[in-house]
This record gives C-alpha cells, structure tokens and sequence, in this order.
C-alpha cells in the first residue's frame, strides 16, 4: 500500500496511458457502426456547431463583400442592363419550352433519374493539419450510409454545372456523418482521362492538391486534360468530375508517368455538399 | 470555478477551432488551438489539471473527427503532463517560457501521430510534411500561446506562495 502511495502519479500515468492504447487498437479496425459514446457526444455537439459554422461562413462573405464596395455601383449598373437582357431572351427561351411540354419533361426525367441527390450543409472541419475531414449534418436518419459519395456542383469553364468530387462518408450518426475528402492523404482514387480513356491512380498530397500516376507510361496525357472517376473498385461512383491535370512529370528510372491534379472544388470553401445513395448506384449498374 | 472556466473554456475553443478558425488560415496552414490551450493550462496550473484537459481536448477531437479514438487524446494527455511539470519549475511570469514549452510540444505532437500513423499504416511522406506545415505551425502556435497564456493567467488566480510541502 505504502508503494502504491509512493508512486501514486505515476501508477494513474501509466494506467491511463494504457487504456489510451487499447481503445487505439480497438477502434482502428474497420468498424460498421459508432458507438454509443461516440454518437451521444455527436449529438449534442453537431447542432451547435453547425449554427457557428453558418454564422462563420456568412461572416466571412460579408467581409469579402465589403472590400468590393467600391465598384458596386459601376457592377449595378452592368448587371440591370444584364438583367434585362436576360429576361429578353428567357422570355423566348420560356415560349420555346412552353411549345413543347414532353422534351422538357424527358429532360427533367432524365436529370433525375441519374442520381437522387440528398443536400447537406458542412458543420465542422478537422482542426490541424493532417487530415482534411469534415462533417455534415445528414446522417442515419436521412437514409445516409457508409461508403456513400458526396459530391458538389461546380461549374466548369464553359459553364456547364456538374458533379465535382469531394469524397466518402467513413462513418455515419443519428443527425451527422464524417466525410474523408480526396486530398486526404490515405485516399486513393481509381481516374480515367476523358480525352483518351487512360486510366491511373491518385491520392492525395500534403499542399491540397492531387498526385498519381498512369498505368501506361506511354499514355498520351498533356497538362490541362480533365480527368473523371473511374469506378473501378466499386469505391468511388463512376464519371464524377474530378479536376484537371496541372503537371506531368516522366522520369526515366521510373516506368509510369507522374501527374499533378488541381481538384475542381474548393475545399477550403467547401459549404453545401450534395450525396449520392450507395444503393442507386448499384442499380443503375 | 477555476474547474467550470476550463470547461468551457475547451468546448468554446472546440466548436471555433472546427468553424469559424478554418476560414483564418495563412498559407494553407492553421494554427492547432488545442494543443495551445493544453499548454497553458498546465504551465498556469499544474500536471494533474494539465494532463486532464488534455485527455478531454484530445477524447473530443477524436470522437468527433478521426475514425481511430484515443491518438490524440494519448499525445495532449502526455503533453499536458510534461508541460505541468515543466511549468512548475519554470517562472510563469516569463514569455519565453510558454514560448519554448509550446514549441518542443508542437514537434513531440508531431512526430507522435507520425509513429501512430506508422504503427496503423498509414504511409505519409513525414519529411515533406515536416518541411511543409511543422516549422510553420510551430511558429504559429508558440506565438498564439504567449498571449493565451497571458490571458489565462489573468482570469485564473495562481496561487504563487505555498507552504505545504508537494
């Protein structure tokens, strides 16, 4: 007793130290569910968050709205001419669809049909620097899954509106679900060129931008190709927009050719995220 | 009171660090508040009350955001510790030394997460990443830590004379 009273400190220290390492071990297997902790303190915590997160978000536009202050009446005068002209040309747009009802519903159809999309608002993001997770606040009720993909629209140049990657949901709760995005350094996605159907893999990289490489080291790429999901693995859903090739790279001791990919969305700006159902996806392939 | 100060002082800084700090990042690279108030704390108080706090920052974090429980909480509990003991042989009035405890701390909690990383394989270039975002965060968090530090100690009432024998 007298030795326990001694070493009082250091016995607790290490006890502590101890379980830390069991619960480790335990919890990095591939777990199917969260635990009851887990999901109680996520719970609570995610509303707050998300509330904080809006008013954040909200604030930092309203500060980049504020620099612009200066040109805002130029830009208001460009834009009612803008609007007008819009509207001109939305009115014939308007008649022309009002002449034909079924393409328009054909269209419509087809739109929808493709995926169901669920939106969902980001509430937090990791803190530091290691990994690029975040969470959102859909989670078991809404029908959201593990393994699920999450998507953003993002408007390319030509200002076609698509999907843009950003990742998959790792583990889900009542009302949340943590997202891994792809720049996560573990993450590794199977792409293929658009322009000449070459396939390869990425993963992320630490300066949150992509990295991989082609499985043919006589590939035909060239800096700005851009590049879709792949689908291979069943991980990731197939033709989803990654982003564009910004470098390559081919070194003569290597036998694969090195590419640098700047992703399509944003995700130090990353707000509304759209997901799409694992169990769509399986029957539409 | 000094217990409910700390608190709420963790989950204030738990739910700005995952909103609102994100938005405030200089090159890409943000500061890790958790670590900083970990510090602090033990350097004002002492290593049982460091060690605590750490164990709650890390516990939190890693409920929330990381799938494996207990890396984070391991590394704040063990930093808490050591900064505490530190903190009671140093002059707590002095700059320097939150400065050089948070310093030292930013690279052990470094190079810890890379050996639990290692250790559940995960393969992360560690040298890049040192280069890249460790130098850069350490200068961040060492001088975010002297003015936490001189704002926890005006909020906590230190006992500095003690006749009782530790």
């Amino acid at each position: 007793m007298s030795l326990f009273k001694k070493y009082r400190n250091r016995i607790i220290v290490t006890t502590v130290a101890i379980i830390l390492i069991i619960v480790i071990g335990l919890t990095n297997k591939d777990r199917a569910s969260l635990s009851m902790g887990e999901r109680f303190v996520g719970n609570i915590l995610t509303p707050v968050q998300k509330v904080f997160y809006g008013i954040s978000h909200r604030t930092i536009n309203l500060l980049g709205d504020l620099k612009h202050i200066g040109g805002l009446r130029e830009e208001n005068k460009k834009l009612k001419l803008k609007v007008a002209e819009l509207e001109d040309s939305n009115r014939r747009y308007e008649d022309l669809i009002g002449k034909s009802p079924h393409l328009k519903e054909e269209a419509e159809l087809l739109k929808n049909t493709l995926y169901s999309l669920k939106p969902a608002n980001v509430i937090g993001k990791e803190p530091g620097n290691w990994f690029d997770r975040f969470i959102i606040d859909k989670g078991l009720k809404d029908g959201i899954a593990k393994g699920d993909t999450v998507i953003q629209g993002i408007t390319k140049d030509d200002n076609v509106i698509e999907e843009g990657m950003v990742g998959r949901i790792i583990e889900v709760g009542d009302n949340w679900a943590k997202v891994i995005s792809i720049i996560d350094e573990n993450n590794k996605i199977s792409f293929k060129s658009i322009r000449t159907q070459d396939g390869g893999i990425i993963s992320g990289n630490i300066d949150g931008r992509l990295s991989g490489y082609l499985f043919d080291a006589k590939a035909d790429v060239i800096k700005g190709d851009k590049l879709f999901t792949s689908g291979l693995g069943g991980i990731f859903v197939k033709d989803i927009y990654i982003g564009e090739i910004v470098e390559v790279e081919k070194r003569d001791e290597q036998l694969m050719k090195n590419i640098i990919i700047e992703p399509a969305v944003d995700f130090k700006k990353i707000h509304r995220v759209f997901i799409i159902p694992n169990e769509i996806v399986e029957g539409l392939n | 009171m000094n217990t409910f100060i700390i608190v709420l002082l963790i989950l204030s800084n738990f739910i700005l660090e995952t909103t609102l700090f994100p938005h405030f990042n200089v090159f890409r690279i943000l500061p890790n508040m958790g670590l900083v108030i970990v510090v602090s704390v033990a350097i004002l108080r002492d290593r049982k009350t460091g060690s605590i706090v750490g164990l709650t920052v890390g516990l939190l974090q890693d409920t929330i955001f990381s799938g494996v429980i207990g890396i984070n909480a391991f590394i704040y509990f063990f930093l808490g510790y050591f900064a505490g003991m530190a903190g009671s042989k140093l002059s707590r009035d002095n700059v320097l030394t939150p400065f050089i405890l948070t310093l030292g701390s930013t690279i052990a909690y470094h190079l810890f997460y890379n050996l639990f990383m290692f250790f559940l394989n995960y393969n992360i270039g560690f040298s890049t990443f040192f280069k890249e975002i460790v130098l850069m965060e350490m200068i961040y968090n060492s001088i975010i830590a002297i003015f936490i530090c001189r704002w926890l100690s005006k909020i906590f009432i230190v006992p500095t004379v003690r006749f009782r024998r530790r």
